[in-house]
C-alpha cells in the first residue's frame, strides 16, 4: 500500500490536507535487526484532544499497515498505544516492506465532531464507519536484505557476463537488475574469465573493468533528483553504495552531496584505488611472474 | 534430487541476451542451456524435490490449471514466501525440470517471442505480477493464495480462480490478495452468491474486484471483520447481477 493524497468525504488528520487545525499526527518507525528478521519499534505522536479520547475509550486504534509487494506479505499492526513492537520474518518478506501509520475507528461513531476540524467544517457532524480512516501519518519504506535466508550468497554487487550481440562493442552496463551488470563481448569475456580468478591480476581487472562501469553508474544516480534516487532502492547494488558511502565516505546518496563529489575519484576509493596496485602489476611484468609462479 | 536453481549471473546473462538467443527456447529440450554456458549453470538447494510430473494432457493449456496448482503447491508447500518470490529458484525450474511444461503451458514453440519467453521462464514484470506469470512460481502462488484448511476441501477457492485466466488476473493479481483473509471473504461471497443464483461470469468477478478496490480506499479492509467484507460483496454481487 502507498499513501495516496486522497481526499475523503469526511476530516481526515494528516500532513498533507488542512481538514484539522493545531493538531498532527505520525509516527516514528524504527527497525532493528533482530536474528532472523526484523523487530519495528513503533511511536505514535497525536496531537488532537478528541482522537486521544477516541483512543482512551478504545473506539479508535492506532493502525500500521505493512505491505510487501515482492511476497505478497501484508498484516496490520493495531493498537490503542502509543509505543509497541512489531516482528517480521525474514520468512516473509524480500526487497521493500511499506509501512503506512493510520489511526482508524474501531466502532461505528454517527456523529463526530471534533474541536480541531477546519473552519469549514465548523458545526457539522459526520459519520464514520468502524474500520474507516481517520487519521493517515506518513509512509515508511524498508528496504531489507535478507541473505540469511537466501537460496546462495553472492557478496559482490556486480556480474559480469558475455553480450551475445555481435555487434556490440565494448563495455555495456546495466542498472535494472539486483546486481550491477557488465556484459562484455565475446572474446572479451573469455579473455576476463580465463584469468578472473587469479588474485594477482585483480586490480587490473577492477581498473580496467569494474572502476568504468561503477563510474559509469554513479553519474547516472547523480544525474536524477535527489528526490527521485529512492526509486533505484529495490536493488542490491544501490543499497550496498548506499551504505557505503554512508559509512566511509560520510556521503548521503540521496543530497545533493553526491553531485558535488568529483565521481571518478569516489568509484576509485569505493573499490580501493586498485590504479596502484595494477600499475605495479604490469610494470612488474605480469607474465614474467606468472612463469616464475609455475616453476 | 534436490531442487536446483539458476545462479544469479546466470540468470542475467540469459534475460539480458534473450533478444539474440530467444529461438533456442523452442529447442525440444533444454540441453542447449548448458551448452551456452559451458556447464550446468544450475546449483542444488538443500531442499529435496521428488521427482514429479506435471499435468499436458489437455489440448487447452489452460485446463491443466488446477491440477497442477495442486501438484506443485502440495510438494512445495515448505518454501516461505521470501524464498518464492526468488527469481532464480522459478526460472531455475522453468529451465530445468518443466522445460517442456512451460513450453507446453504457453505455446512456447508457437510463440517464440521475447516477451512470451521473458514473462514465463523468468520474471518479466515486477514483483508481484511477475509471481502468478511466470509458469512455475504461478501454479504455486495460486496455491499459496487460495489453500484454506477451515473448508472440507482445502483447494476449494482454488478450483474457483482456475476456472478462468481472467478470474486469477482480477482476484490475485490485486494488492488485496496479499492478505489471505480478505482473499477468503471475497472468494467465498463470489462462490455463495452464484450458489444463490447470481450468474457469476468475468465481467462480474471484474466489478466485484473493482468494487473490492474502492472499499480499500476508504476503509482499511485488513481491519475490518472478515464476515464484513464477505457481507459487503456478497450484497453488492446481487445488486449487480439481479438488477
Amino acid at each position: 500500500m502507498d499513501i495516496r493524497y486522497k481526499l475523503y468525504p469526511y476530516p481526515v488528520l494528516s500532513s498533507y490536507a488542512d481538514d484539522y487545525e493545531n493538531s498532527c499526527f505520525d509516527a516514528k518507525i524504527s527497525p532493528k535487526r533482530d536474528g532472523h528478521g526484523i523487530r519495528f519499534d513503533f511511536f505514535a505522536k497525536l496531537v488532537n484532544e478528541e482522537l486521544n479520547e477516541l483512543l482512551e475509550k478504545g473506539k479508535a486504534c492506532f493502525v500500521y499497515h505493512l505491505e510487501c509487494a515482492q511476497t505478497g506479505y501484508r498484516t496490520v499492526v493495531a493498537t490503542g498505544n502509543a509505543e509497541t513492537t512489531h516482528f517480521v520474518s525474514d520468512k516473509s518478506v524480500r526487497g521493500r516492506l511499506q509501512i503506512c501509520p493510520f489511526i482508524i475507528a474501531t466502532e461505528d461513531l454517527p456523529a463526530y465532531v471534533n474541536r480541531g476540524f477546519h473552519s469549514d467544517y465548523r458545526g457539522f457532524k459526520f459519520s464514520i464507519e468502524a474500520g474507516c480512516v481517520m487519521a493517515v501519518g506518513s509512509q515508511v519504506n524498508i528496504d531489507i536484505d535478507n541473505e540469511i535466508n537466501d537460496l546462495s550468497n553472492t557478496p559482490s554487487v556486480f556480474s559480469i557476463i558475455k553480450n551475445d550481440d555481435k555487434a556490440a562493442q565494448g563495455m555495456v552496463v546495466d542498472m535494472e537488475y539486483r546486481k550491477i551488470v557488465i556484459k562484455l563481448p565475446e572474446e572479451e569475456f573469455y579473455n576476463f574469465k580465463s584469468i578472473r580468478d587469479e588474485i594477482v591480476i585483480k586490480p587490473v581487472l577492477n581498473s580496467l573493468v569494474v572502476i568504468p562501469a561503477l563510474t559509469y553508474v554513479l553519474e547516472e544516480v547523480a544525474k536524477r533528483d535527489t528526490g527521485e534516487r529512492y526509486e533505484y532502492s529495490s536493488y542490491s547494488w544501490y543499497r550496498a553504495i548506499k551504505k557505503a558511502l554512508a559509512t566511509k565516505f560520510n556521503c548521503d546518496i540521496e543530497s545533493e552531496q553526491l553531485s558535488e563529489k568529483n565521481i571518478l575519484e569516489l568509484s576509485q576509493k569505493l573499490i580501493d584505488t586498485p590504479i596502484t596496485d595494477a600499475l605495479r602489476v604490469l610494470s612488474d611484468g605480469y607474465g614474467n611472474i606468472s612463469e616464475e609462479d609455475d616453476e | 534430487m534436490n531442487i536446483t536453481f539458476l545462479g544469479e549471473d546466470n540468470l542475467y546473462a540469459l534475460k539480458s541476451n534473450l533478444p539474440q538467443i530467444f529461438a533456442k527456447f523452442s529447442s525440444e529440450n533444454s540441453d542447449w542451456i548448458t551448452e551456452y554456458f559451458g556447464r550446468s549453470p544450475f546449483s542444488e538447494t538443500k531442499y529435496p524435490l521428488e521427482d514429479f510430473p506435471l499435468d499436458m494432457s489437455q489440448e487447452k493449456p489452460f485446463l491443466t490449471e488446477f491440477e497442477n496448482v495442486q501438484r506443485v503447491y502440495n510438494r512445495l508447500n515448505f518454501l516461505s514466501d521470501s524464498q518464492a518470490s526468488d527469481e532464480r529458484l522459478w526460472a531455475g525450474l522453468c529451465l530445468n525440470h518443466f522445460y517442456n511444461y512451460t513450453q507446453y503451458r504457453w505455446d512456447i514453440i508457437n510463440k517464440c517471442t521475447v516477451d512470451n519467453i521473458m514473462q514465463h521462464f523468468f520474471f518479466g514484470f515486477g514483483a508481484r505480477r511477475s509471481l502468478t506469470r511466470n509458469a512455475l512460481s504461478r501454479l504455486w502462488w495460486i496455491g499459496r493464495l487460495t489453500y484454506d484448511t477451515s473448508r472440507n476441501d482445502p483447494f476449494e477457492l482454488t478450483r474457483f480462480v482456475c476456472e478462468n485466466a481472467d478470474y486469477i488476473m482480477h482476484i490475485l493479481e490485486r494488492n488485496t490478495s496479499n492478505n489471505p483473509m480478505i482473499t477468503k471473504a471475497f472468494l467465498s461471497a463470489i462462490i455463495d452468491a452464484r450458489k444463490d443464483g447470481c450468474p457469476i461470469n468475468t465481467d462480474t468477478v471484474g466489478e466485484l474486484s473493482k468494487y473490492l478496490n474502492l472499499l480499500g480506499g476508504t476503509y482499511i479492509l485488513d481491519c475490518l471483520p472478515e464476515e464484513k467484507i464477505y457481507g459487503k460483496i456478497f450484497d453488492y454481487a446481487q445488486t449487480i447481477t439481479k438488477s
